[in-house]
């Protein structure tokens, strides 16, 4: 449908708000890297590539100001994704569902442009007026085709403010409305042939799309369109200790932001449920010695995430303010068994194999008798 | 009468062209390469219009073949380049290495120690060891990471575009080595219980060229060894450390190589890891110099990227030329990014797999195996010294038009034809003498 021109709305204090854009809640990152930033920039980019690496991946500033990073993994993919937006080519961000393409994407463009609200969101209704434009009707039937009567979309006012527009769920939308951005990424122009004119993009305009490989559903990109962007593969976490190191650091963040009365949860419980994910996930324990068999989901970084603050909210409200096992236990079952059927038997066998012979977890073993 | 010391990169084809170029200029008239002197007899045949690299000197005892040791050479050896200058200038060129003669004398009676030495815990410092292991074996990589270089070649690359003049670019190798070796010299050491002796004998060469009266001599040795050579101690001292080696009969030839040998540890020490990379950088280097200067960073790039998009081609898999001039231009971002003046093999190899992979990390393994790496195998002209079963086989293998490669290949025989029939003959015997050149 078409996007109506935003106009503020009722004014929230920023404290009001469930979450604030990344340029908002980093705003004194962003200033601090603007500051210390002697490097040159490429055209109506607000910081250096360098500065916004250091950005992306943490790091500490001449003055001895703490970036906190922001994404945890190969050094080097971001690097890439960086290159890539300086030589104004687009960046199609990949993988599996739950790591961190969204998140990346945002930041990316709240560090280059400043601004991460130019958001297309791609769903299998997605029409083309979402990626050009739509119509006034009221006006276009009182005063005839006129750009007044036009309505813009974010792709439209990326390319004439010079920013960066974002394209979520690339592969979601249907492929004929996919191929609209074919003229938009080799041209830089997005032709308006009722009015006889043309938008023509300003320096510092890119796209960042953001696909995955994982859904039903998905209609793969057309081979004209997948060779207009650099793909960047984004990997499910490397090691135990960075899945960790991630899931204890959003939990904190959050647990913040949530307001949630409870003490931050001990390192081994992250532990613990990050092992459960990453077992499942490979399908053999950490040790390599048994093989086990994985559920049909993906249990991805985010989702342990989100166990973990389920598990503090229950243990705030209904427990005794520190985490337990019993706490943790029914988002875990929730994350894991998806498919009442498949997933039902894998959970099963996962629990009297390997979480009922493992020390000092028992208390696990009896949390899920308990549910089951 | 005056002698200079080159200090280079073993198989680095930037040192090799550095180097070429000191000779031109030079104009010696004795060169000394480090190599084994036991090889001196077959050294000619490197001129030779069939000899084709990668080759490799094979030293071994005639009583006890199994004991044997390798000096590969390729195109881009700076070894096998100072040889080259000097065969075709008609100007003496030794190899001024420990003989193997002594080596192998050695090795056998420390074979029994040896055993007790290896058992001994190495020293306190953690990362000692490991970085005097590098510093030992490429010291010119230890210097290139710390100036923020990933690949040895483009930092001598930056360097040799800084200044013009090639000797100086020794000159400052030198001093860094000294330097170098003063810091982790002790440490690196136990690596090479012979390097005493080596140096000794290096340096006893040199002296015996001084003697003989050439007036310019030019020593092409690993840089490791380069202070070593420079600062000499007297010549007593080195005597005394020579005299009295045990000797042992050896023989010397050359056989043909592979690239991907050549990835393994050899007779210096660590392998080389990206011949096939090396030899596009050298070959570059040549036609940069035959159009007299010029832009050759860039057209390094643009000329690999290329032959990546053929690979791939090849394979069935999309590169258009559109992808080639993006990924090229995203590899020099990445190195301007990395603050380095130019795109070494890393920043190619991701530019590749962002767009022309679409970032599936599985193209890139073939990329690594046929153009990082290379399929090339070298060939030895006839005149070469070999057994007499290794000539007949040579014999059969050209009548029965069978010819070796570096690559697996599908052969289908169908043994109603008599030619056939023979090739599978001679497969099966063969495979009798457990050489499974067949399988």
């Amino acid at each position: 449908m078409a996007t109506t021109k935003t106009k503020s709305a009722t004014p929230q204090s920023p404290s009001q708000l469930l979450r604030e854009h990344a340029e908002h809640q980093f705003a004194q990152e962003l200033d601090e890297l603007a500051k210390a930033d002697t490097r040159q920039r490429p055209p109506n980019w607000k910081l250096s590539p360098w500065a916004v690496s250091v950005y992306l991946l943490g790091g500490t500033l001449e003055n001895g100001f703490e970036v906190t990073p922001k994404y945890i993994g190969n050094r080097r993919l971001m690097e890439v994704a960086i290159a890539t937006l300086a030589t104004d080519r687009a960046l199609l961000l990949y993988g599996v569902p739950g790591t961190a393409k969204s998140w990346v994407s945002e930041h990316l463009a709240a560090a280059i442009a400043g601004d991460s609200t130019l958001l297309i969101q791609g769903t299998a209704g997605t029409s083309e007026e979402a990626i050009r434009y739509g119509w006034n009707y009221a006006r276009l039937l009182a005063e005839g085709p006129s750009m007044e009567a036009l309505v813009d979309s974010p792709m439209m006012r990326a390319m004439t403010a010079g920013k960066i527009a974002r394209v979520e769920e690339l592969t979601r939308i249907p492929s004929d409305v996919q191929d609209t951005l074919i003229t938009v990424l080799s041209e830089k122009t997005l032709p308006i042939p009722e009015l006889n004119t043309e938008v023509q993009a300003n320096k510092g305009f890119n796209v960042i799309a953001t696909a995955n490989n994982r859904d039903r559903g998905v209609n793969e990109l057309s081979s004209a369109l997948k060779r207009r962007f650099n793909t960047v593969i984004l990997p499910v976490p490397g090691s135990i200790e960075e899945e960790v190191r991630i899931v204890q650091q959003r939990v904190e963040s959050l647990g913040r932001a949530l307001e949630l009365p409870v003490e931050v949860p001990a390192l081994e419980e992250i532990q613990r449920v990050v092992t459960i994910f990453r077992e499942l996930r490979d399908g053999v324990t950490i040790d390599g010695k048994t093989k086990l068999k994985s559920p049909t989901g993906t249990l991805s970084p985010a989702e342990a995430i989100s166990v973990v603050n389920s598990g503090m909210s229950l243990s705030a409200h209904f427990g005794d303010g520190s985490l337990t096992a019993s706490d943790l236990i029914s988002g875990l079952v929730g994350a894991v068994v998806k498919d009442p059927v498949q997933d039902q038997v894998v959970w099963k066998e996962y629990l009297e194999t390997v979480v009922k012979e493992r020390d000092g977890w028992k208390d696990l073993y009896r949390a899920s008798r308990a549910i089951l | 009468m005056s002698v200079h010391i080159f200090g280079i990169r073993h198989h680095g084809p930037g040192s090799a062209r550095s180097l070429c170029q000191a000779l031109t200029q030079l104009q010696p008239d004795i060169v000394l390469v480090e190599g084994p002197p036991d090889a001196e007899s077959v050294l000619p045949l490197l001129v030779h219009a069939e000899m084709r690299p990668p080759v490799a000197l094979l030293v071994y005892t005639p009583d006890n073949p199994q004991q044997a040791v390798y000096y590969p050479f390729a195109v881009f050896s700076p070894e096998w380049q100072a040889i080259h200058y000097g065969l075709t200038h008609q100007i003496p060129v030794r190899f001024m290495d420990l003989p193997q003669t002594h080596r192998f004398a050695i090795a056998a009676t420390d074979s029994k120690e040896d055993e007790a030495e290896a058992i001994a815990t190495p020293g306190p410092s953690e990362s000692g060891p490991t970085e005097a292991i590098s510093a030992y074996h490429d010291p010119l990589r230890l210097l290139a990471e710390a100036a923020g270089y990933s690949d040895g070649e483009r930092w001598w690359e930056h360097l040799v575009e800084q200044r013009q003049d090639s000797t100086e670019l020794f000159a400052a190798v030198l001093a860094a080595m000294t330097v170098l070796r003063a810091e982790v010299g002790q440490a690196a050491a136990r690596f090479d219980p012979l390097e005493g002796l080596r140096e000794a004998y290096m340096r006893k060469t040199m002296r015996e060229a001084e003697k003989q009266g050439f007036q310019k001599i030019a020593v092409v040795c690993g840089a490791w060894h380069a202070p070593a050579l420079a600062t000499r101690p007297p010549a007593k001292e080195d005597a005394a450390l020579l005299k009295g080696l045990a000797k042992q009969k050896v023989e010397a030839t050359w056989v043909p190589w592979t690239y991907g040998r050549l990835t393994m540890s050899s007779g210096y020490g660590a392998g080389v890891e990206s011949p096939g990379w090396y030899q596009h950088l050298w070959e570059q280097g040549k036609r940069s110099e035959r159009a007299g200067g010029g832009d050759a960073t860039t057209h390094c790039s643009i000329r690999w990227m290329t032959q990546v998009a053929r690979l791939l081609r090849k394979q069935d898999l999309d590169a258009s030329s559109a992808s080639v001039i993006e990924a090229v231009r995203l590899a020099e971002t990445l190195a301007a990014l990395r603050d380095r003046p130019l795109p070494g093999l890393s920043e190619l190899n991701e530019a590749t797999q962002t767009v022309l992979c679409f970032g599936d990390a599985l193209p890139m393994q073939l990329i690594h195996q046929q153009l990082i790496v290379g399929e090339r195998l070298g060939r030895v002209p006839p005149e070469t010294p070999m057994i007499p079963l290794q000539q007949d086989l040579q014999r059969q293998q050209k009548r029965l038009r069978l010819k070796p490669e570096a690559t697996e290949t599908l052969l289908n025989l169908d043994l109603r034809k008599p030619l056939d029939l023979e090739r599978s003959h001679l497969l099966h015997r063969l495979m009798l003498l457990y050489v499974p050149w067949g399988r």
